[in-house]
């Protein structure tokens, strides 16, 4: 419970993007190797109740615990496949995985290079071989 | 006994296991890691960007991996980023394959700063050529930032939407551009590596194998030709004899059972920390403060590249999820000295693409998002817009600056860890923050709408430079213009550990060129040198 507030209000969500508590990120968060354990000790710190005036002061008195958390709830919100499609009907990005498809784009034009090569050289020699 | 043993399978290792083999010495290599796996690479999987603040993470410390062993980081300015495995930090790497520039050889001479190198550019560029045969690169000729080169293996990769943008951007400004070498397959090259698919996230590893990491490009030739590698493999200790000679490698197996390897010849490859460690572990009544040590040079003059960071919105989409994204184009406008700019030495911009939706809020090309009310609107503005100029500056050799043995943090073994201690002077400084103002201004003449800089990225210590440095003088260096060590004749250092000055390029291709021109020299005078009984 404690948990599910927290995370809303580090993401309430909005018209475009859905609350923390309506996507996975809570039971993902608390059985995730790697992030479960930075719970506790943000939670430790907010015995005087769960609002944005008190999650701000448990960033501030908490600075490495509180960045260690929001890395991991932001890693496993911008994860959740609703956020996913969110994301993907606001900006057209392609929420697949990067592999193996990958991505098309336009190949190198050297036409981009008329001003640029006929640049005179910027290096300075070695200086031996200017004595020779 | 072998010929050769060599610590460490990484960029300059394996280019050195693959000539000395060619050669037909006998040549065996140790590496602590294992071979990566590409079938179930990160970037395959919906939580790719998760990865990189796990399994890919790359801080050791932050990383854990099997194969890590820890660095004592607590006062080092930049923080280590490296990784242990077959192919080392190539594993991660974003495959910029800049030449140092003549100028770099000399700093001295022309500078005032720093230290001469013993070789020059011209002696290196032969082997610059044949490296870049061996691993592939994807530019052009006729960049008038640098000495003429032979044809690149591939043209360039596609430099994106925002790429060509800062082209023109750059034009306008009269400043010196350039499609980055790049170590990546833009068409198929090399057996059973593909083209680049434009993916993006290269540090999590490339399931087609068009980006050159050593394990791809040079490992499959240097083990046909004969070498043998054993990984999980932990060096503690070059074994010597009475005379100081080097007798082989102690290194604990596996199964953590100590094992003895002799070799005619041992080389480290180990990367600037993981070699300076191993070398000042190895003490012995010759040298009792670590292996050819009685400079008290092993370790010290420890260089990276610092780098600011200037990150731009801009109102269209930049579509920066798309193409490798350490890489596209460059700017040396302002590489060369220019006393009128207050600073020694110089630095490079190279363009980078932007991040994904974890990465974005994350932070990393731009603060963590806030979290909160402003958090979604923060997003909307942030993600896919941006584009990111990285200031990467000449880090001048001080004696400060160094990598020792820690007091507080040991590795699996028991074995100490070593301990980066490191800060920055006023040049740098100044450098990066002339380099924050011209991107900027950069990045203003594109159109950007917000530009927002960050004066040194700490997680940046990629390149591991000058530890064992080389040159002319004895008493003044650790290694001589082959490589070898002034006070082991049958010791030689292969990594950035040697390099003289840092420039301010990324170092991959230097320190293989320097690594083949190593085993070309050994090759050459093996027959002269002192070896033990």
């Amino acid at each position: 419970m404690s948990l599910t507030a927290l995370l809303d209000v580090l993401l309430p969500g909005d018209g475009d993007f859905p609350a923390a508590s309506a996507t996975t990120l809570p039971s993902r968060l608390s059985a995730h190797p790697r992030f479960a354990n930075t719970v506790p000790p943000v939670l430790a710190a907010l015995s005087d109740g769960i609002t944005p005036d008190t999650v701000r002061r448990a960033e501030r008195d908490h600075p490495a615990a509180f960045a260690a958390l929001l890395t991991g709830v932001y890693s496993l919100y911008y994860t959740d496949p609703g956020v996913a499609a969110a994301l993907a009907r606001l900006t057209g990005y392609q929420t697949r995985p990067p592999q193996p498809e990958g991505y098309d784009l336009p190949a190198f034009d050297p036409a981009l290079l008329a001003i640029p090569a006929a640049r005179a050289p910027l290096y300075r020699p070695t200086p031996e071989v200017i004595d020779d | 006994m072998d010929d050769v043993l060599i610590v460490g399978a990484g960029a300059s290792g394996a280019a050195a296991a693959w000539r000395l083999a060619r050669a037909g010495l006998r040549v065996t290599c140790l590496e602590q890691g294992d071979w990566v796996s590409y079938a179930d690479t990160p970037s395959l999987h919906p939580e790719w960007e998760i990865a990189r603040q796990t399994t890919h993470h790359p801080n050791p410390n932050q990383r854990q991996g099997a194969a890590d062993y820890p660095i004592d980081d607590a006062d080092a300015a930049i923080k280590p980023f490296l990784y242990n495995a077959v192919g080392g930090s190539t594993i991660l790497w974003g495959a910029h394959f800049p030449r140092f520039r003549p100028s770099d050889f000399r700093t001295r001479t022309l500078d005032g700063v720093g230290d001469d190198w013993p070789i020059t550019y011209e002696d290196l560029a032969p082997f610059y050529e044949e490296n870049d045969r061996m691993m592939g690169v994807a530019g052009l000729q006729g960049d008038p930032g640098n000495p003429p080169r032979g044809p690149r293996q591939m043209p360039p990769i596609p430099l994106g939407r925002a790429g060509e943008r800062m082209a023109a951007a750059f034009d306008r400004l009269g400043w010196h551009w350039w499609p980055a070498d790049v170590a990546i397959n833009s068409i198929p090259y090399g057996a059973g590596r593909g083209a680049c698919n434009n993916c993006g996230p290269c540090d999590l590893g490339c399931p087609v194998k068009a980006r050159s990491s050593a394990d791809v490009t040079y490992w499959p030739q240097a083990l046909a030709a004969g070498v043998r590698l054993i990984t999980h493999a932990t060096a503690f200790e070059v074994e010597t004899d009475a005379q100081g000679r080097a007798t082989g490698v102690a290194y604990f197996d596996r199964e953590g059972v100590v094992q003895r390897h002799k070799a005619a010849v041992v080389a480290l490859a180990a990367n600037g920390v993981g070699t300076a460690r191993l070398m000042l572990l190895s003490t012995s009544k010759r040298f009792p403060n670590g292996l050819a040590n009685d400079t008290d040079l092993v370790g010290r003059r420890l260089m990276h590249h610092p780098t600011g960071l200037v990150t731009a919105r801009f109102d269209e989409a930049m579509e920066g999820q798309k193409g490798p994204f350490a890489v596209s184009i460059l700017s040396q406008q302002f590489y060369e000295s220019d006393p009128s700019r207050g600073f020694d030495r110089g630095y490079q911009m190279q363009l980078i693409r932007s991040d994904g939706p974890v990465g974005t809020a994350c932070g990393g090309y731009l603060p963590r998002l806030p979290w909160g009310a402003d958090h979604h609107a923060a997003f909307r503005r942030t993600f896919g817009h941006t584009a990111s100029l990285t200031v990467t500056t000449e880090d001048l050799p001080r004696l400060e600056n160094r990598v020792t043995l820690s007091s507080m943090l040991t590795d699996k073994h028991g074995i100490p860890a070593p301990k980066m201690t490191y800060s920055l002077d006023d040049n740098t400084r100044r450098m990066i923050a002339h380099g924050i103002a011209n991107a900027s201004r950069a990045f203003g003449e594109a159109g950007a709408v917000e530009v927002v800089a960050q004066d040194l990225l700490v997680h940046a210590g990629f390149h591991l430079l000058g530890t064992a440095c080389m040159g002319a003088d004895p008493g003044a260096s650790v290694v001589n213009a082959t490589s070898r060590a002034h006070l082991v004749p049958n010791l030689v250092i292969l990594d950035g550990s040697v390099f003289t000055t840092a420039a301010a390029l990324n170092p991959t291709s230097t320190l293989q060129a320097l690594a083949l021109r190593a085993a070309d020299c050994l090759i050459r005078d093996r027959a002269s040198i002192g070896v033990a009984a």
